[in-house]
């Protein structure tokens, strides 16, 4: 107990305290050993330069525009697999977990090549095939959030997939034979019995995958770095890159501070609507 | 009859859209990863000389591992970086798997057998904690860090290690809950010390849990890029395998960087075992959550 309360307080609660008294100081390359107090110098800026209404309005087409594709794709592969008349369910299964399996970040590596303008795979050969135009990821911000998004749709549907079809199979079947002796067409079935079951699985992973989306790191930082400009920064990216790229630590850390805000309450959020402790305390 | 025929219409049009979806679905799925395999195989230097043709390679060549494995890209090593690389890597992934176990049984022991004051606001902290972005711990943590000396390994599993302990001590103290207290009451009677009775009849009886904090902590840090860059990015003698692919993938300097294909190679060379690992890792979670499930 003792051990992991003070790893919990030092490598935590103490970073998180530092980050809060860092945001009101100046420190930076020029002020790393002798910085001061300004008070509340780094959040004016930050809503003067128009940085936090960007990174808001970022964050939020991030996560939402990752969020909805992702969980809709999944639904419709948990339901099309979870048809007792299909066959090949587990090879379609292994193939489709692959995305999910394969580490992400080599995943976006790879990814980063094949978006590459105009030699990558994807602007040279796929594409074209589909008669889509070129992504330019490089200038376009539309394209960049694009190429964001389907990257990101592909790395994290399987989990959704996988969540969405074990929620599935534990519906028993009885509930079905007994909606179709009562004469329950397919989408009174699928209106009554399917969507009501799944609808404590769908809150909670929302949720919980807003807070994920939302604190994702590297699809930004590796495919695009957060341009063009600053188009598609959010806010844990554009922290990281202000301290790590720029060394303007206070500024990062007043960024952080206010994401984190944002996180936590959702983090209330999930508790006390779902219940996720119950079980564990 | 025609009630039953337009049934048997309906039924093939759903499976034909249902598979149609499956394949287009599963070819995308498979795509990236088959052409990082196939380029690993092909002479192929840069992106640009990337060709349709080459998904479909006549020749097989092993030319890009060898250089991988031999190779020195950096003049800061003096042996083949690749290699040195994937050892640091492994030191940071299991020093930090064994912290974490030490850490997550003791924390998980501590949870189910004492009495300890305010344990419930202590989870919904802990909960509560796993929901901060990295980089509002990874930011003080580095200047907290740059002042102590500790931008180094140690400073890394120090940094790596609650992630993955907060996460286990709670598994560990359901899994500790589900062994008898007589077991190790027994075991102290015929005078054995509590830490003792700790390692040998609690370890042992957790054991799938022990396995899983250990799997869980090694691919955290080996996996790790952000906090691995932040802390010894700018010494090239100390990194890991994640940035040396950062670094064989163009994204440093892509004018110096080594042939696409080497980068390929290490990129399956990674890829592969990992993704064994997550899909071990998987299936103990899976296991352990039915097992606890049927506790509570």
């Amino acid at each position: 107990m003792v051990p992991l309360i003070v790893a919990v307080l030092l490598l935590f609660l103490y970073p998180l305290i530092y980050a809060i008294y860092i945001s009101f100081t100046n420190m930076n390359i020029f002020h790393f050993y002798r910085f001061q107090y300004v008070g509340l110098y780094q959040y004016k800026a930050m809503v003067k330069y128009g940085y936090l209404g960007t990174l808001t309005i970022n964050t939020i087409i991030w996560t939402l525009g990752s969020l909805i594709p992702m969980m809709l794709v999944g639904l419709a592969l948990a339901l099309i697999l979870n048809q007792r008349d299909l066959r090949g369910k587990s090879v379609f299964y292994a193939l489709l977990i692959l995305p999910w399996a394969f580490p992400g970040f080599i995943s976006l590596l790879v990814w980063w090549g094949m978006w590459d303008y105009p030699y990558g795979f994807m602007n040279r050969y796929l594409l074209p095939t589909f008669h889509l135009p070129p992504i330019n990821a490089l200038t376009s911000v539309p394209d960049a959030w694009a190429e964001l998004i389907v990257t990101n749709l592909w790395l994290s549907f399987p989990y959704y997939m996988v969540v969405f079809y074990s929620a599935l199979q534990s519906i028993p079947p009885e509930l079905y034979e007994l909606a179709e002796v009562d004469g329950a067409g397919a989408l009174a079935r699928f209106s009554r019995i399917t969507m009501p079951s799944l609808y404590k699985t769908f809150s909670f992973v929302f949720i919980t995958s807003f807070v994920f989306t939302w604190n994702n790191f590297y699809p930004i930082y590796l495919l695009t770095g957060g341009g063009p400009g600053i188009s598609t920064e959010t806010f844990i990216v554009y922290a990281y890159q202000q301290a790590f790229s720029y060394n303007n630590y206070a500024f990062a850390a007043a960024i952080s501070i206010v994401s984190t805000a944002v996180t936590m309450a959702l983090g209330y959020l999930v508790m006390k609507y779902t219940g996720v402790l119950e079980g564990i305390t | 009859m025609a009630r039953r025929a337009k049934y048997l219409a309906l039924k093939a049009v759903r499976l034909a859209i249902s598979y149609a979806v499956l394949i287009i679905m599963a070819a995308w799925s498979v795509l990236p990863i088959y052409y990082i395999i196939v380029t690993s195989f092909t002479n192929v230097e840069t992106l640009v000389s990337v060709s349709i043709s080459d998904l479909m390679p006549k020749h097989i060549t092993f030319e890009a591992y060898r250089e991988l494995l031999s190779g020195k890209f950096l003049p800061t090593i003096k042996y083949p970086d690749f290699p040195i690389w994937v050892a640091h890597s492994l030191e940071l992934a299991a020093a930090t798997a064994a912290l974490s176990v030490i850490l997550a049984m003791l924390a998980g022991y501590a949870l189910s057998r004492l009495e300890a004051p305010a344990k419930k606001s202590l989870a919904t902290f802990i909960y509560l904690i796993t929901f901060l972005p990295i980089t509002a711990t990874a930011v003080p943590l580095y200047l907290l860090f740059a002042r102590l000396h500790l931008l180094n390994y140690l400073g890394l599993v120090l940094a790596y290690t609650p992630g993955t302990a907060v996460f286990a001590a709670f598994l560990a103290k359901l899994s500790i809950d589900a062994i008898p207290p007589d077991y190790e009451e027994a075991a102290m009677i015929d005078g054995l010390s509590r830490f003792q009775a700790f390692l040998r009849i609690v370890m042992r009886m957790a054991l799938p849990i022990v396995a899983l904090t250990a799997l869980l902590g090694f691919m955290g840090a080996y996996m790790d890029f952000a906090l691995a860059y932040a802390f010894v990015g700018a010494r090239s003698n100390l990194w890991t395998a994640m940035i040396g692919l950062y670094y064989l993938g163009g994204f440093i300097n892509p004018a110096a960087a080594p042939a696409y294909n080497i980068f390929a190679a290490g990129s399956v060379l990674m890829g592969i075992p990992l993704m064994a690992l997550f899909l071990v890792s998987q299936r103990m979670m899976t296991r352990a959550y039915s097992g606890l499930a049927g506790i509570k």
